[in-house]
């Protein structure tokens, strides 16, 4: 869906906190907002405690908790989180007359701080960790800050508690709809821009599923499904140790080459099929594994090594390389995926593959 | 997203329901004015036209003219007008209908699938924002020109709902049967006569049957809660009818539950969205820090309804191999057949 094939793009602060806006992109920590930052103030404060839990959560886990499992890991950004907060709520507390309630002191679980520590800190090292650290707090705040002005603006007609002189009393916008509201409006309006900005090229459009059919959607979630079961017998095979069956060599069966296309897709399906190919020989499971299992560049058929090369040859051509090219070229010019037509080519691909496995026990017989 | 410059016979009868619903608010302006004098008529029109400039506008600037309905914008902003007290300021009904073209109908793009009823939406904005003004009815001099809220001449008066609120019941005589049925009690500019409603409410469903499906189930379970649970002491009788007429609850029956953009296909399911929206207005009616609801019922029910109706693959029927042979055929016709 994402196509990033066009204009280069500098990845730097700019891109990664507003391509990438944390809020307005990637919809994390939208609650938040939409609960603090009902004006320039909370928002400011909100902006603030979150840029510094975020730097200090990232830096501390690109430093100290890569080692650790995740389940770990998640316990110890709340703690870090209420550390960080707790003495910054007690310091807003005496200083300002806001009400913060229980929202702030709630942004020590924001949602923002375990997707990027997962996502970033824990692969980068202390400076890669800081930049996406600062980045995204960066984004984050700004877009906080932006909301807040506008509510407060809108609810009570002043901007950081200067009367502007607008008579605006639209209280209904201080409440929580109001922030989501707004939220909605500023990343309807980031996405046109960023698109205009951007040309061809789209950004992480979460909810943009305008491009993609049903049935599109329907299909890759199936074989998401098949290939998660896949993985899960390959696992329990292994554990068991249980030898795979050396097939009896067949004679050599001369296919075309898949076209460009169907390669790229083939590719990109790599780990999946690595994944099911153990599956497909070990438990049979599924015709999705054993459709998958036929593409050649999966890293699985690499890691496993037991494979013999002339036996890969050997194998029927996948339908799936055709299947996923059409899939492809089907949604880049927006015409409908027939699904049925992908079923079908699977099915004749299962019954082709049945036949030439009913040759090969008859030669192994011989 | 189907091509919208192509007339179907869907968009006929979206028409023909919205023609429809425009000549019943223009009986229920006459009504205004007849109680409340020429300063409902123009809250109607300055509504009606924001609706319909804010339409125009907005479809313009994101290049969607095609999407811009002018008589649906016209019916939004009437009916946000006539759902407000006569007495409410001229920016009260234009602030309504801007937030609802602009927050509930142009976000969503198309005229055909709203999600969200435009006017529940405004209606439920001004509530929230302006409760004060929406709820504060003003006392009817027949023909007079009524003060703004807040001004010297405004004279408060008790509506139905409110008086629901707090238990208390209406006159039990004729005269308070007659005021009801007429009109001539404090309530929304439009929605104040029982009979107006009761009419327009028949002509709406001899002219669309089905979609009236989801409409009654929102009246009987409406009904049903007053019966069951009456907020008066003077008997269930007095409190059905009391919760019936009060507020916006028929005006919501007639004209906002049973729309045509919300796509409710299957007549199960208008049913049960109109007993939900029932359900919900009447528990917030009794639970709620409003004494009108019904604009929230039908957002919380669009919203859910919204989610479950949401598109999905459609389910297919396994169907039988086929036969190898010919698959090989079509195969080696796309080019990638075995050698």
């Amino acid at each position: 869906m994402n196509n990033h094939n066009n204009a280069p793009v500098k990845r730097g602060l700019y891109y990664r906190a507003f391509f990438r806006n944390p809020v307005l992109v990637e919809a994390v920590g939208l609650s938040s907002v939409a609960a603090i930052a009902d004006s320039s103030e909370s928002a400011l404060y909100l902006a603030v405690v979150t840029m510094g839990l975020l730097i200090i959560t990232e830096a501390l886990t690109s430093l100290f908790l890569k080692r650790l499992p995740a389940w770990i890991r998640i316990g110890i950004y709340l703690l870090i989180g209420t550390l960080v907060v707790t003495p910054f709520v007690v310091i807003v507390q005496k200083v300002s007359s806001l009400s913060l309630n229980l929202f702030l002191p709630l942004a020590a679980v924001n949602s923002i701080i375990v997707l990027h520590c997962e996502r970033a800190a824990i692969r980068h090292n202390l400076k890669g960790a800081l930049r996406d650290a600062f980045a995204a707090s960066f984004g984050y705040g700004v877009v906080a800050i932006l909301t807040g002005i506008i509510r407060e603006f809108l609810g009570a007609g002043t901007v950081f508690g200067i009367d502007t002189g607008a008579k605006i009393n639209l209280t209904g916008m201080l409440m929580p709809f109001g922030g989501f509201l707004v939220l909605g409006f500023l990343a309807a309006a980031l996405s046109r821009n960023l698109n205009k900005i951007y040309e061809g090229r789209k950004s992480e459009n979460s909810f943009d599923m305008s491009a993609v059919e049903d049935t599109t959607v329907f299909a890759l979630m199936i074989a998401n499904a098949k290939y998660i079961l896949a993985q899960i017998l390959g696992l329990k095979s292994n554990k068991r140790n249980k030898p795979i069956k050396k097939k009896p060599k067949a004679a050599p069966v001369k296919r075309a080459k898949p076209d460009k296309e169907g390669a790229a897709a083939a590719a990109g399906m790599g780990a999946a099929a690595g994944a099911s190919h153990e599956a497909d020989e070990n438990a049979q499971g599924g015709t999705q594994a054993d459709t998958l299992s036929q593409t050649e560049e999966g890293k699985g058929i690499e890691a496993s090594g037991t494979k013999p090369e002339d036996e890969r040859q050997t194998r029927p051509a996948s339908t799936l390389p055709i299947v996923m090219s059409q899939a492809r070229a089907n949604t880049e010019s927006n015409v409908s995926l027939d699904f049925d037509e992908i079923l079908k080519e699977l099915s004749e691909f299962n019954a082709r593959r049945n036949s030439d496995k009913t040759e090969d026990d008859k030669t192994g017989g011989e | 997203m189907r091509a919208l410059d192509k007339p179907k016979a869907s968009d006929k009868k979206r028409e023909t329901f919205i023609m429809d619903a425009l000549a019943m608010l223009a009986a229920m302006a006459v009504l205004a004015w007849y109680y409340y004098g020429e300063r409902a008529l123009r809250l109607i029109l300055f509504s009606a036209l924001t609706a319909l400039l804010l339409d125009w506008f907005g479809n313009s600037i994101l290049n969607k003219k095609q999407a811009a309905d002018p008589l649906y914008a016209v019916f939004t902003g009437a009916a946000i007008a006539l759902l407000l007290p006569a007495s409410s300021p001229y920016w009260l009904p234009v602030i309504g209908s801007s937030f609802a073209i602009i927050a509930a109908k142009l976000p969503f793009g198309s005229k055909d699938d709203l999600p969200f009823i435009p006017v529940a939406a405004g209606i439920a904005f001004l509530c929230i924002s302006f409760p004060d003004m929406v709820f504060s009815y003003p006392a009817i001099h027949q023909g007079a020109e009524v003060a703004v809220y807040g001004s010297e001449g405004f004279t408060a008066a008790t509506s139905i709902a409110q008086m629901l609120s707090k238990n208390n019941s209406i006159n039990v005589s004729v005269i308070g049967y007659l005021n009801i049925l007429t009109g001539a009690v404090p309530s929304p500019m439009g929605t104040g006569s029982l009979l107006l409603m009761a009419g327009i409410m028949l002509y709406m469903f001899l002219r669309n049957p089905k979609l009236f499906i989801s409409s009654a189930g929102f009246i009987v379970t409406c009904a049903v809660f007053a019966v069951l649970f009456p907020r008066v002491i003077t008997g269930r009788r007095i409190s059905l009818l009391m919760e019936i007429s009060s507020g916006m609850l028929l005006f919501t029956a007639i004209f906002l539950v049973p729309q045509k953009t919300l796509r409710l296909k299957s007549p199960t399911v208008r049913l049960f969205y109109g007993m939900g929206t029932g359900a919900v207005c009447m528990l917030l009616r009794y639970f709620g820090a409003y004494e009108e609801s019904a604009c929230f019922a039908v957002m919380i029910m669009n919203g859910v309804i919204a989610a479950m109706t949401a598109q999905r693959p459609a389910r297919r029927k396994a169907k039988p191999l086929p036969d190898i042979e010919e698959t090989e055929a079509a195969v080696s016709e796309r080019g990638v057949a075995y050698e």
